[in-house]
């Protein structure tokens, strides 16, 4: 008797549990689910993109929009032994110039040109396709669509340079007099995060860039720059030798503790400035356009965008997600949602109409400032070189001659 | 009075051995109070030169880390992955060791020196054949699997130190225990273990926190908050609000919340860790 009571009870249980599943089964049909990884920034306005310009209503397809990790390292690694493994922990991924081409020189991406047609191109200026094609193509195939556009900037203070009565340089001969005039005790003229790991070569490319040519070549171009940089920090005095061990946020910090009057900066400043409403005021973080060196007022533009590895479980879904978030009429709500998504495209500026960082990149696209960030295959290993090849002349190790003879030695090395 | 000559050479000496042990003390306790007091100061103070020594204190780091990441899930995670692991590694690493200590079989030897030199392997060139066992087992992105990795690679560690300890429990105590009747579990669990537990609690800390701290596997087999770890939220906290802005008092929060537990076991743990580290040295 007490079995069979337990058996029915048992029994009970089962149809329960078996009723609930298959009700909740009713209720809801499974949808299409995909998962999307960007940087821990970009997590929010992501989200928020999706569900305001109603990409599930529209598609049937649910995103899950994940934090994936932030430094490249940790991120290839959680890559590399997913993809290996045969699959990944994202659908779609955002993901920045080095690493995306890393991951398409191993064939891990998919080819995204056939859902983008003429029409869609047109939306974009020359000089971003030229750096799609430079930074996200490789074999004739698209293995990444960006959807931001970063310049460098040339941030000053309006206010310091008014109270000596100066403009803001020109050139690099101007930078140097404007520096030379404002410096005084702890404040410098010019700064830069220059630490070694990324900082250093930036700023080298930067400046390579205005002396006309491309830091990898470690041409006659390169050492102009070297040495301009040189004098500021040894013969002029107006840059900090100290800027040689710091980051971004050092060298925001200075500036924004009164100890720096002009440096190169990315987007991101414009938040950084503006989120200690004690100090910030509009003449305090203005920007010009960056003073010219022999070749002309040049920045160069990075990108992230949207790339699918080919190991992703659901990649059909996940290409109409990125072609959802690239459509031309969705640009300008996605700039105004957050400047991550801000890029030169055509309708992306003329929605923004001038506002907040758009009418710094309106006015480095129509100065024509904005060239393509300098490719080598070799990527960090260049890198790397360009910042020791730097360091060393900057530090009084080598002179010029030498270190970028040794420079050019091992550049040859890596091959082109 | 005068003190004699001896004595003021043994303070002498005693005061030179406590200027030392401070300055000690002082270097290796400086970097902890400085996480501590970056966690706590405005994200503005953080630069100031010269240093602010005494900023005006703050939880807003606490409250932003929070915000930024689903802390408490990612610290029920880490928990449960470094118990489960703790827990899986020294139950089989003891069994192990114990029959290791007190089975001759031939080739034991060989087995022993293999364990050991698979601790020599880099554990990242074991991940994508650990990746396809997982995926096999349908264990990806779980907390299970994940304990299993673990686990699994805390256990030659974990048995070559053990084995050294259950050679040392005096085998007449087991015989002796066999000898009244009792069955193997029991003399396992009522005269082997109550004899080792100094070594036992110095490998369960030792591999709490190993676990604990272990970033490559959350890492590469976790995709989902369900079985993130506080170790991978450092590289999603590391560049949360810009690619290159590092929030440094989100970060120091971070690492106060996962050092401090850690702190909490060994001081609480610490009779029984230095009584299990000394044991050894003794004849």
């Amino acid at each position: 008797m007490n079995m069979l009571r337990k058996g029915i009870l048992l029994l009970c249980i089962l149809l329960l549990a078996a009723g609930t599943v298959m009700a909740q089964g009713a209720r809801e049909p499974e949808r299409e689910k995909i998962v999307v990884g960007v940087g821990g920034w970009a997590v929010e306005p992501t989200q928020r993109a999706i569900e305001e310009l109603g990409f599930t209503e529209e598609t049937g397809i649910e995103v899950e929009v994940v934090t994936r990790p932030g430094a490249p390292p940790e991120f290839i690694s959680q890559m590399t032994s997913a993809i290996l493994g045969g699959t990944s922990p994202y659908d779609v991924i955002d993901m920045e110039d080095d690493v995306a081409v890393g991951f398409s020189r191993s064939g891990w991406l998919v080819d995204l040109d056939p859902l983008f047609d003429d029409e869609f191109w047109s939306d974009w200026p020359e000089a971003m396709i030229e750096m799609t094609d430079t930074w996200s193509r490789h074999q004739g195939e698209l293995f990444r669509i960006p959807h931001n556009y970063e310049a460098q900037y040339f941030w000053y203070r309006k206010d310091i340079l008014d109270q000596h009565g100066l403009q803001p340089p020109k050139t690099w001969d101007e930078m140097v007099e404007v520096a030379k005039a404002v410096t005084s005790g702890n404040r410098y003229g010019v700064s830069d995060g220059l630490g070694q790991g990324a900082y250093l070569g930036v700023y080298m490319t930067y400046l390579t860039q205005q002396a006309g040519g491309n830091v990898y070549d470690m041409g006659p171009e390169f050492e102009v720059a070297l040495q301009f940089l040189y004098d500021m920090i040894h013969k002029h005095k107006v840059f900090p030798i100290s800027a040689l061990d710091k980051d971004y946020d050092q060298v925001n910090n200075d500036y924004m503790q009164d100890r720096v009057v002009m440096m190169r900066q990315w987007p991101f400043f414009y938040g950084v400035a503006r989120s200690d409403e004690s100090w910030f005021e509009e003449d305090k973080a203005a920007v010009a356009l960056p003073p010219a060196g022999p070749a002309g007022p040049i920045a160069y533009a990075a990108s992230w965008g949207w790339s699918i590895p080919k190991t992703a479980g659901n990649v059909d879904a996940a290409k109409t997600f990125v072609e959802f978030m690239s459509r031309t009429e969705h640009q300008g709500y996605l700039a105004q949602l957050d400047t991550w998504f801000l890029s030169a495209r055509k309708s992306c500026l003329e929605a923004m109409d001038g506002a907040g960082m758009a009418k710094y990149l309106q006015m480095y696209s129509d100065a024509q400032a904005i060239g393509t960030r300098p490719f080598h295959p070799a990527g960090q290993e260049a890198h790397t070189v360009v910042e020791e090849t730097s360091a060393a002349f900057l530090t009084n190790q080598l002179s010029l001659e030498e270190a970028v003879r040794r420079g050019r030695e091992r550049m040859a090395g890596l091959g082109r | 009075m005068e003190l004699p000559v001896w004595l003021k050479r043994k303070h002498s000496l005693q005061i030179l051995l406590y200027a030392g042990l401070l300055i000690f003390v002082f270097v290796a306790l400086l970097p902890f109070y400085w996480l501590f007091l970056a966690s706590l100061t405005p994200q503005h103070q953080l630069f100031s030169i010269p240093p602010n020594y005494f900023p005006d204190l703050t939880l807003a780091n606490f409250a932003a880390l929070t915000q930024q990441i689903p802390f408490s899930t990612y610290l029920m995670n880490s928990l449960l992955f470094s118990g489960g692991s703790v827990l899986l590694s020294v139950i089989l690493s003891f069994l192990a060791a114990y029959g290791f200590a007190r089975i001759n079989v031939p080739g034991s030897n060989a087995l022993m020196l293999i364990l050991v030199l698979s601790m020599a392997l880099p554990p990242i060139v074991t991940v994508v054949p650990l990746f396809e066992v997982l995926r096999s087992l349908r264990m990806i992105d779980s907390l299970t699997g994940l304990t299993l990795v673990m686990g699994s690679v805390l256990i030659p560690f974990s048995v070559w130190v053990l084995v050294s300890f259950v050679k040392r429990v005096p085998v007449e105590m087991e015989e002796a225990a066999f000898m009244d009747g009792a069955r193997l579990y029991q003399v396992l669990w009522y005269v082997v273990v109550p004899a080792m537990v100094p070594a036992l609690v110095t490998i369960i800390i030792i591999n709490f926190i190993n676990a604990w701290n272990n970033l490559l596997f959350p890492l590469v087999f976790s995709h989902s908050v369900s079985s993130k770890t506080l170790t991978v939220s450092i590289t999603e906290v590391f560049q949360a609000r810009t690619p290159f802005g590092r929030p440094w008092g989100i970060i120091s929060a971070l690492g106060v919340t996962m050092v401090m537990p850690m702190i909490v076991l060994v001081l609480t743990a610490q009779k029984w860790i230095v009584s299990g580290l000394t044991r050894g040295s003794i004849k």
